[in-house]
């Protein structure tokens, strides 16, 4: 694995993705005493947990800003980042938060994002669970921009599904929604098995390692009394390690931002919106735009 | 190693005008789908159940899936990311996310030529390549071995009293001292070392085959300095 450690990040890491928290893992993944590196944005940081106390050093040992939500350890580069969106959800009674911990993907952060926002593939990838080939329509739904937010909304998607959750008994239409409030992280709203009224969340933190090397940190905060946290968790790794298969074998491994490199369909609109979002926003890290620059 | 180490075209205009090997005939039945490298082209390769052999850049038009994951079914290859269907044209027939819809042709893979001679797929990276390649008489598909690098046919059967005549810039036909004729043939593969493929002259004797693969063996022993399997 070839890793170069950059002197000067700012050179390399456009201003919107250098702006933004990240998450490392949960407080756990992170016991008394420990002492450990691992990697942002093509650098080395280390982080270090002293009692309760955590501590994280960036380049130069430069002390880095440590925030604790979501049930995960966040940070960033920057002096001065960007707030860390709201997930209001977190603060209401009832819900369970399962946290997933990392699984290591050798491709962008922002091809998985894209991947976590596709519904066209449950057929195929997930079959049996997310959807069966008999049902692979996807129906048009509506993709907004939150201006004020600036963040991406999809909303009124719905599909079929054999097993749409650990809490499933029976195939339905499922209902769905879709919101990127940050590059790295995506959130799903799926219509809650157990009560017809509420959302389940399912989210994607995304720790970009390299341009083309990440750990996904995943969770789930949702109304299910029936099934174990060990179920739930491994039906969300279950579904991961099916996606893993396909985000290691798309090429390029970084996200193309040109649209004439890849060709989309309607279903694609929200990736399309993905897309334009980060390219309006500048963003060239772990894109085939920034492959260029270099 | 003692051997002169290769001369092998890395400009792919080089190798664009050429065939290349890229496996023996039955490496790939109907229905099989692989991958294989020519230098650092990554190609999905495939065949039909109407006995036709496809090779195609190995990514989905789409979102960039390589194709060798995908499936075949009668004469078309579905992408296991999304299901598009492409048919042995590489035209796309069938977006399932949108039933309906017919695909416009402008919806396509990028398709190489192939052939199929001498025992051996062959496959030309160039739009307008030289004639294919007919290497006359029957032969049966013997042993593809891989080598860690890449050496030329001159230096693969350097010093083995063989008896060698060129049939295309990749492949010679050798006869042994045992008088088997045999195709040897080499596909470049870059970083990832070359595919070192032979068929035989067919006949009747099974023992020629085996003979002929453990000959293969020990000269790549002898090449790269290890011990024989």
């Amino acid at each position: 694995m070839t890793r170069t450690t950059i002197d000067q990040p700012e050179m390399r890491i456009d201003p919107f993705t250098y702006a933004h928290w990240y998450a490392l893992g949960r407080k756990e993944d992170f016991p008394e005493g420990c002492a450990l590196n691992t990697r942002l944005l093509s650098h080395s940081i280390g982080i270090r947990r002293d009692t309760d106390i955590m501590s994280i050093t960036g380049p130069q040992g430069r002390a880095l800003p440590i925030q604790h939500r979501y049930g995960h350890v966040w940070t960033s580069l920057s002096d001065s980042p960007r707030p860390l969106f709201d997930i209001p959800e977190f603060a209401e009674p009832g819900r369970r938060l399962v946290t997933v911990g990392g699984v290591r993907v050798r491709c962008s952060g922002l091809r998985a994002v894209e991947n976590f926002l596709d519904m066209a593939h449950f057929p195929f990838v997930h079959t049996d669970i997310l959807g069966v080939t008999e049902h692979a329509e996807v129906k048009k739904y509506d993709v907004k921009m939150d201006v004020e937010k600036d963040e991406i909304w999809a909303t009124q998607c719905q599909f079929f599904q054999p097993v749409a959750a650990a809490a499933s008994v029976a195939g339905d239409m499922v209902h769905y929604q879709y919101r990127v409030p940050h590059p790295h992280s995506v959130i799903l709203y799926k219509s809650c098995p157990v009560d017809p009224d509420a959302w389940d969340l399912i989210g994607l933190f995304i720790q970009p390692l390299e341009e083309e090397e990440c750990l996904v940190h995943s969770f789930l905060l949702v109304f299910d009394d029936n099934n174990t946290d060990t179920a739930l968790l491994h039906f969300q790794q279950n579904i991961f390690l099916q996606d893993r298969v396909i985000l290691e074998n798309q090429v390029p491994a970084r996200l193309p931002l040109d649209p004439r490199q890849e060709t989309p369909t309607r279903a694609d609109a929200s990736s399309i919106a993905y897309r334009r979002w980060l390219k309006r926003n500048g963003v060239t890290w772990s894109t085939t735009r920034g492959a260029e620059i270099a | 190693m003692n051997h002169t180490t290769k001369n092998i075209p890395t400009d792919p205009k080089n190798c664009l005008t050429d065939w290349v090997p890229v496996g023996l005939t039955n490496h790939i039945p109907r229905g099989a789908v692989v991958r294989a490298y020519i230098d650092q082209f990554d190609i999905a390769i495939w065949r039909g159940e109407d006995g036709f052999v496809r090779a195609w850049e190995n990514r989905c038009p789409h979102r960039g899936m390589r194709l060798s994951y995908g499936f075949v079914q009668g004469n078309r290859l579905t992408c296991l990311y999304h299901g598009w269907t492409f048919g042995g044209d590489g035209i796309c027939h069938l977006i399932p996310a949108h039933p309906d819809l017919t695909p416009p042709e402008t919806i396509h893979t990028h398709i190489y030529p192939t052939c199929e001679t001498g025992g051996l797929i062959w496959v030309a990276l160039a739009s307008m390549p030289a004639p294919a390649p007919v290497i006359k008489g029957a032969w049966t598909p013997c042993r593809s071995l891989h080598f860690v690098q890449q050496i030329t046919l001159a230096a693969l059967l350097a010093d083995s009293g063989l008896s060698s005549t060129p049939l295309t810039e990749y492949a010679v036909c050798a006869t042994r001292k045992n008088q088997t004729q045999a195709v040897l043939a080499i596909q470049p593969m870059g970083k990832h070392g070359m595919m070192v493929h032979c068929s035989i002259a067919s006949c009747d004797h099974e023992a020629a085959l085996h003979d002929t693969s453990r000959w293969l063996m020990t000269r790549r022993a002898k090449i790269e300095d290890t011990v024989p399997e």
